[in-house]
């Protein structure tokens, strides 16, 4: 393996996120949101001069706490998305709810650099520090964080130094290969996608009669539906009112696959770890996706 | 009743009236129950000169009255009051107006406030039909909206937290002032104080 | 593309001040100092005899096997509370404050006619004023404790600590308020240590120094077992269960709760520049694009009398001079504030 270089930023405190990580699904947010935040990054690095060439190619986010602000009551049968009090609007009337999910968590990210150059490691993660303190991760306020730290990975014994800092926490891989099958089986996606999710009672009536109930899912493992991209609708152009009017515009849906959350320590290969961006233009596809998924 | 002192509540975006009567009458009830006459007997009696108002049925004034300035002066509300100095404005002590055509009673009302497990036990007792009984009860649902402030009372419960009570103040008006005691909640059940 | 070249349909602001939860601890006031004696606050589930409305139903009325069964009914509500404990005589609420630079760059904006006025205009104002005035008045909410709220009320001691956290030796510093020697509803007095304070905080807003991550830790004695305010929680849906509870409090792992908004509604409430401040007698408004006060259900500043944000901004972004320097403070400061204020997002 070669040497690679991990900015390892530890324990991040992120206040009020976004968690509607796509339309259908709310919890843990979206990888266009950890991948977009790492991209921020860069180009807010790359704007200094001594950082103009710096790379942020790759990341792996890490959860260590999370809480998602629902509410269920003593006999409540489903949870309820606490939301926040808007302001009044002009004639002093409450406007109407927007129902926007929200979690606080503490993560650690660790982002692969390349083209680092010759550089001053402690002004370079001073300024890591600087530029991500004042910027918002998936929608939410950064509140505090441990120093960066760059690591040099370069075998198996580099790579758990690293993923011992992140523990106790659980990685977010993806599960990809979990829908192909099922759709391979027969089944349409978001049957494939319930049925990983859904948990199954069963029960067993033993010669005596005893009847024992198991709960259980279909497979092993912290299974969550994740969203991991957009799929294009129409091609791009010029809208009215768009983001940025030097870019064009394009009409997109989410994509939802299946994720799982793994405890650091039982990876091996960083690049298992690790995601990246992937256009499939002739899909219309932009897909955040793993540099070498775990399956392989 | 021929001196006075105003105590205007001055609510903000958070702390509302309702909440400042609450802060300020617990105070107030210490000043008074501190500078008894008797037992559960007060000098100083209260008025509230807004009442019945659009905005808060309490209105935002509290009045002290007492019959000469230096029961007034005694009392000390700023002290009391000292730790309320944001919420609350005390004015200087004055004497009342000569002319005063009404006189206005501030009486304490306490009655049940489960009126339907009052009406199914007077039934039983006497007989009745539920009808009947809550039709005896029925004046009591204009208690229920007279204006009250939130009280903590100062004794502990056995669960060591204070139990918590609503002082409903009824008004009644009269042509000529009516003697009588106040207890140390400044009110009467049958003295007035004047009404302007 | 925008209709008018002048103005941005897409723009935005991120938050300067940059609040977290704050987190509620009992201890007592001789030892507020010592950790050990800082207990966190869980919230309690409290049952309370509601008052029912006794007007029946003429359905229940007139049914005696429905009208017994109403007045089985204990009408019991579950509210949760929180308090002291019976030896714990003061209030510690804990929260941590970022402040940020960076308001004279907006976040999102998709005209770049708009993008230059209007970074020239914040620039202009950021060099005369230095964000001191804006800064002192946040600086005074922190040294008032007006963040407490309800909690503030009747308390007969208060006292802020705030401290740096994220500078070095020589930048270290404790400042200790007396907050009941800061007035709620003006911003006129001052003490060596707050002009300190509204230092760090104006160098950080205007960038001349980097960010700051202040600690403020308030202690409020409010006497022993005495109950207290978390943040009550907006829960849509709520279901209408018997044991439902009316009243939802804020909890962060089992610690009684203020919500961040919650704080930074307090500290951006230094708007005494909107036209009915005299009359209306409530002092101090929140920072808002209306100058909306929620309990009131009121918005102090219309678009009908020209003083609400958007009218302000447009002619502050485009260069034109506003009226008074008050006006300029208060744009500013409800972009210190953060929001979406694009052209199309208004109407």
């Amino acid at each position: 393996m070669n040497s690679r270089t991990l900015l390892l930023i530890p324990k991040i405190k992120i206040h009020n996120a976004n968690a509607l990580s796509s339309p259908y699904t709310i919890g843990f947010p979206a990888m266009t949101a950890w991948l977009g935040a790492v991209h921020a990054l860069q180009r807010q690095l790359n704007a200094i001069d001594d950082y103009d060439e710096v790379r942020l190619s790759r990341m792996a986010v890490i959860s260590h706490d999370f809480n998602l602000q629902t509410y269920k009551g003593n006999s409540d049968y489903v949870y309820s998305i606490i939301g926040t009090g808007n302001p009044l609007d002009k004639n002093g009337d409450r406007p109407s709810f927007i129902e926007e999910a929200r979690c606080h968590l503490t993560v650690s990210l660790t982002i692969e650099c390349e083209e680092l150059g010759l550089i001053d490691e402690n002004e370079f993660l001073e300024q890591v520090t600087k530029t991500l303190i004042s910027m918002k991760l998936a929608g939410g306020d950064v509140l505090s964080m441990q120093d960066p730290q760059l690591i040099p990975v370069e075998d198996e014994n580099s790579l758990k130094i690293l993923t011992r800092k992140v523990m106790p926490g659980f990685c977010l891989i993806e599960r990809r290969d979990l829908m192909q099958q099922a759709m391979q089986e027969g089944q349409d996606a978001i049957d494939a996608l319930l049925d990983y999710l859904s948990v199954h009672h069963h029960s067993n009536q033993d010669d005596a009669g005893h009847v024992t109930w198991t709960s259980s899912r279909k497979t092993k493992g912290w299974i969550v539906p994740i969203a991991t991209g957009f799929h294009g609708l129409n091609a791009p152009g010029l809208t009215e009112n768009q983001r940025d009017p030097d870019t064009p515009h394009r009409f997109a849906e989410s994509i939802v696959t299946l994720g799982e959350f793994v405890m650091p320590y039982r990876i091996s290969n960083l690049d298992n770890m690790l995601w990246q961006y992937h256009a499939d233009l002739k899909n219309s596809l932009y897909l955040c996706q793993q540099t070498q998924p775990i399956t392989q | 009743m021929k001196w006075y002192q105003d105590i205007t509540l001055l609510p903000d975006a958070e702390a509302n009236l309702g909440f400042l009567w609450h802060k300020v009458y617990q105070q107030v009830h210490l000043a008074l129950a501190d500078n008894k006459i008797a037992e559960n007997q007060s000098a100083v009696a209260v008025s509230f000169p807004g009442y019945g108002s659009k905005q808060f049925p309490l209105g935002e004034k509290l009045r002290l009255f007492a019959g000469t300035q230096a029961q007034l002066e005694e009392m000390k509300i700023n002290q009391w009051l000292s730790r309320l100095t944001d919420y609350t404005h005390v004015k200087p002590i004055k004497s009342a107006p000569e002319a005063i055509n009404q006189y206005a009673c501030f009486q304490r009302k306490q009655f049940k406030s489960n009126l339907l497990k009052e009406a199914a036990r007077r039934a039983q007792y006497k007989g009745e039909t539920l009808e009947a009984a809550l039709a005896h009860f029925s004046h009591y649902e204009k208690e229920c909206a007279l204006p009250y402030i939130n009280m903590a009372s100062l004794s502990m419960e056995d669960n060591n937290s204070p139990r918590n009570f609503k002082l409903f103040v009824a008004r009644e008006l009269f042509d000529e002032p009516q003697a009588g005691p106040f207890n140390c909640y400044g009110l009467s059940k049958t003295a007035t104080v004047p009404w302007f | 593309m925008a209709k008018n070249e002048k103005m941005a349909s897409v723009l935005a602001f991120e938050k300067k001040l940059v609040p977290s939860d704050g987190f509620m601890y009992g201890t007592t006031w001789d030892q507020r100092y010592e950790k050990k004696s800082c207990s966190p606050l869980a919230l309690k589930e409290k049952s309370v005899r509601g008052t029912i409305s006794n007007r029946l139903k003429a359905t229940i009325k007139n049914d005696p096997l429905k009208l017994n069964a109403e007045v089985e009914k204990p009408n019991l509500q579950r509210v949760d509370s929180c308090a002291l404990g019976t030896d714990q005589d003061t209030l510690k609420l804990h929260f941590t404050l970022k402040v940020l630079s960076g308001v004279q760059k907006p976040s999102a904006c998709n005209s770049h006619v708009f993008n230059e006025t209007y970074t020239k205009a914040a620039n202009g104002y950021i060099e005369a004023e230095g964000f001191t005035e804006l800064a002192k008045r946040y600086a005074t909410n922190i040294a008032n404790g007006r963040f407490l709220w309800r909690n503030r009320v009747g308390a007969e001691k208060l006292e802020i600590q705030v401290s740096v956290l994220n500078r070095l030796d020589d930048n270290q510093k404790t400042w200790v308020f007396d907050a009941t020697q800061f007035k709620l509803r003006d911003f006129e007095q001052s003490t060596p240590e707050l002009e300190e304070l509204s230092t760090v905080i104006a160098e950080s807003l205007s960038g001349k120094a980097d960010f700051v991550l202040l600690e403020v830790n308030a202690f409020a004695l409010i006497g022993k077992a005495q109950d207290v305010y978390p943040s009550e929680e907006l829960v849509l849906d709520k279901s209408n269960s018997k044991d439902k509870r009316s009243k939802i409090l804020y909890h962060i792992n089992n610690i009684a709760g203020m919500h961040s908004q919650k704080i930074g509604n307090a500290l951006r409430t230094i708007d005494t520049w909107y036209p009915e401040y005299a009359e209306a007698n409530i002092g101090p408004i929140a920072l808002e694009p209306y100058g909306a006060v929620t309990n009131l259900g009121k918005a102090f500043r219309n678009p009908k009398a020209k003083s609400d944000f958007f009218t302000l901004f447009d002619k502050f972004a485009t260069g034109e001079t506003l009226g008074n320097i008050e006006d300029q403070h208060y744009v500013m400061g409800v972009l210190v504030r953060g929001g979406v204020f694009g052209e199309s997002g208004k109407e």
